[in-house]
C-alpha cells in the first residue's frame, strides 16, 4: 500500500504529469499514423529522455508505449491499414464495420477495450511485480540465463512454419551482442581490427538503427497513399455499454495480453491471435468474425493493449526485456 | 501492372531466396573468421566463460538456420521477380548515404545549418519542388533543432565552424543551434 501512494506522490508532480499527458495524447496521434508506431518514436525520443529527471522521461515513454496500442487501431479501423502488424487483426472487424458506416462505433468499441485491457494489465502489474520482485533475489546468473534463453527459443517456436529462419536471425541477435571486448578474458571478438568495435553495438544506436532509420529510409521510398475517408455514424461513447455485454470475451482478451506479455519474446502480436482465435471459438456467433464483429474488435484491442504493462513485468522484477519497446525502456534504467 | 505491383499481388515471398542465400553467405564468412576474431582462453574458469563460445553457438545457429531455410523453400533460384524485391531494399541505402553525410557534416557545419540544408535537399529530392514545400521542410528543421537542443537539451555537439563567430554571440550558437 505504501508504495502504490507513494507511486501517486511520484504521479503528482506537475512535470510527470505533464510528460504522461504528452506521452499519452503523443501516442495516440503517433500510432495513428500508419508505419511509424511507438517503437519509432521511442527510438526517437530516447536521447532526449536522457537529458530529463529519469521519472520524467521514463513516464513519457510510457505514456507512448500505453496509448499507442489504441492509437494504431484508428488507421486499422478507419482505412483498413494497421499501425504495424500488431494490429493487423483489428482491421478484420474494424474495417468491415466502417465500411458499413459504423466507424465511430468501431473506435469507440475499440478505445473501450483497449482502456479495459489496460488497466486490467495495469491491476495485475501492481499485484505481480511485488511478488515476482520477492522472488528475484533467489535468481542468480544461471536463472537470469536460463529466463533469456526461454524467451530465445519462444521466440524462434512462435514462428510457426519459418523457425529455421528465426532461430536464425535470433543467432545473428546474439552474435551482435558479443562483438567488442568481452568481460571474462578481455579479448576483442569480431572487431576486425576497427577500434570503434571495440565498445561494442550500442543498444541505442541499434535501436534507432533498426526502427526510426530503417523506418524512415522505407517512408522515403514509397509512394504516397491517397486516402478517402468513408461517412461515419455511430456514438463515441456507446462502446462501454457494448463491451458490457461481452465481458467473457473481453476478460479472456485481457488475460491473454497479460500472459503473452510477462512471457519475453512473444508480446502483442501472439496475444492478439490467440484471443481471436479463442474468442471466434466460444462465439455463438463465429460466423461473423472477419466481418464486422464486435467481439472480435474487443478480442483483439483489449488483448494487444493488456501487453504494455504486463511487459513491464519481467522487466521490473528481474530486469529482462519482454520485446524491443521494454529494451528500449532498460537502456533509461541504465542512465 | 509494373513488376513491383506484380510481386505484391503474385506473392509474399519474392526475394527470401536472395537474402537467405546472401545470409547464408555472411555467415559462413563470419564463422571462417571465427580462430582469428576470437580468442580460446586457456585461462578461462569453464566453458561458459570461453570468448569463443557464445560468438561459435550465433554462428552456427545461423548457418544451421539459413541452410534449413534454403533446403526446405520450394523455388531455390532466383527469378525475376526476386531481383525485384532486392533490388527494392537496396533502394533505401541511398539515404543511408543522405544520412551519413549529414551525421558526418553536423559537428563541422552546425546542427541547424545542416538540418535545414538536409531537410530541404530531401524534400527536394523526393519530388516536392514547390515553394511551400521546401519551406515546410525548412520549418520543421528549425523546429526540430529549438525542440532537442533547445528545449530538450540533447547533447549535439556545437559545430567547429561556430569558433570563427564573433564573441558576442559564438556561445548561443554552440550552446543552441
Amino acid at each position: 500500500m505504501d508504495l502504490i501512494l507513494s507511486g501517486i506522490d511520484v504521479l503528482a508532480r506537475w512535470d510527470v504529469m505533464l510528460a504522461l499527458l504528452v506521452g499519452a495524447i503523443g501516442g495516440v496521434a503517433i500510432g495513428a499514423i500508419p508505419g511509424v508506431g511507438p517503437a519509432v518514436a521511442i527510438a526517437i525520443l530516447l536521447p532526449a529522455t536522457f537529458s530529463m529527471d529519469p521519472i520524467v522521461g521514463l513516464t513519457l515513454l510510457l505514456g507512448i508505449y500505453g496509448s499507442s496500442m489504441y492509437g494504431e487501431s484508428i488507421p486499422a479501423i478507419l482505412i483498413n491499414t494497421p499501425g504495424t502488424a500488431v494490429n493487423a487483426l483489428t482491421t478484420y472487424d474494424g474495417f468491415p464495420m466502417t465500411l458499413r458506416g459504423e466507424g465511430r462505433r468501431a473506435l469507440s468499441l475499440a478505445y473501450s477495450a483497449s482502456f479495459l485491457g489496460g488497466i486490467f494489465s495495469v491491476v495485475c502489474l501492481i499485484f505481480l511485480s511485488p511478488v515476482l520482485a520477492k522472488i528475484a533475489p533467489m535468481f542468480g546468473s544461471r536463472e537470469i540465463f536460463l529466463a533469456a534463453l526461454l524467451g530465445l527459443v519462444l521466440v524462434v517456436v512462435a514462428h510457426k512454419g519459418q523457425m529455421a529462419i528465426a532461430a536464425a536471425l535470433a543467432g545473428f541477435g546474439i552474435l551482435i551482442g558479443t562483438v567488442g571486448l568481452e568481460p571474462a578474458a578481455y579479448t576483442r571478438r569480431y572487431t576486425f581490427d576497427q577500434s570503434w568495435l571495440a565498445g561494442g553495438f550500442d543498444l541505442i544506436v541499434v535501436v534507432l538503427g533498426l526502427f526510426a532509420l530503417s523506418q524512415a529510409f522505407l517512408l522515403l521510398t514509397m509512394d504516397d497513399e491517397k486516402i478517402r475517408l468513408p461517412r461515419s455514424r455511430g456514438s463515441l461513447f456507446q462502446g462501454f455499454r457494448e463491451l458490457a455485454k461481452h465481458p467473457r470475451v473481453a476478460g479472456i482478451a485481457a488475460s491473454f495480453g497479460v500472459v503473452m506479455g510477462m512471457i519475453p519474446g512473444v508480446g502483442e502480436f501472439t496475444a492478439q491471435f490467440m484471443s481471436y482465435t479463442s474468442a471466434r471459438r466460444l462465439s455463438k456467433n463465429p460466423k461473423a468474425f472477419g466481418h464486422g464483429s464486435s467481439e472480435g474488435l474487443i478480442a483483439s484491442e483489449a488483448a494487444n493493449n493488456a501487453v504494455p504493462a504486463a511487459a513491464m513485468i519481467p522487466l521490473l522484477a528481474l530486469g529482462i526485456p519482454g520485446e524491443a519497446l521494454t529494451a528500449m525502456m532498460l537502456s533509461v534504467f541504465y542512465v | 501492372m509494373d513488376n513491383s505491383e506484380l510481386l505484391q499481388v503474385k506473392t509474399k515471398t519474392s526475394g527470401q531466396v536472395v537474402f537467405v542465400v546472401a545470409g547464408l553467405a555472411l555467415s559462413l564468412f563470419l564463422l571462417s573468421q571465427i580462430g582469428s576474431q576470437t580468442e580460446w582462453s586457456e585461462r578461462a574458469r569453464n566453458i561458459g566463460s570461453q570468448p569463443r563460445l557464445w560468438p561459435a553457438i550465433a554462428l552456427i545457429t545461423m548457418v544451421l538456420g539459413f541452410a534449413l531455410h534454403f533446403w526446405r523453400m520450394r523455388r531455390r533460384r532466383p527469378n525475376a521477380l526476386d531481383w525485384v524485391e532486392a533490388r527494392r531494399w537496396v533502394e533505401p541505402l541511398e539515404y543511408l548515404v543522405w544520412f551519413l553525410i549529414y551525421v558526418a557534416a553536423v559537428p563541422r557545419l552546425g546542427f541547424m545549418p545542416m538540418s535545414i540544408l538536409f531537410a530541404c535537399a530531401l524534400t527536394y529530392r523526393l519530388g516536392y519542388r514547390q515553394k511551400p514545400a521546401l519551406a515546410i521542410a525548412g520549418a520543421f528543421a528549425i523546429a526540430m533543432v529549438v525542440l532537442f537542443k533547445g528545449l530538450l537539451g540533447v547533447n549535439i555537439p556545437g559545430a567547429q565552424i561556430y569558433e570563427y563567430l564573433p564573441d558576442s554571440i559564438r556561445t548561443f550558437f554552440l550552446v543552441y543551434l
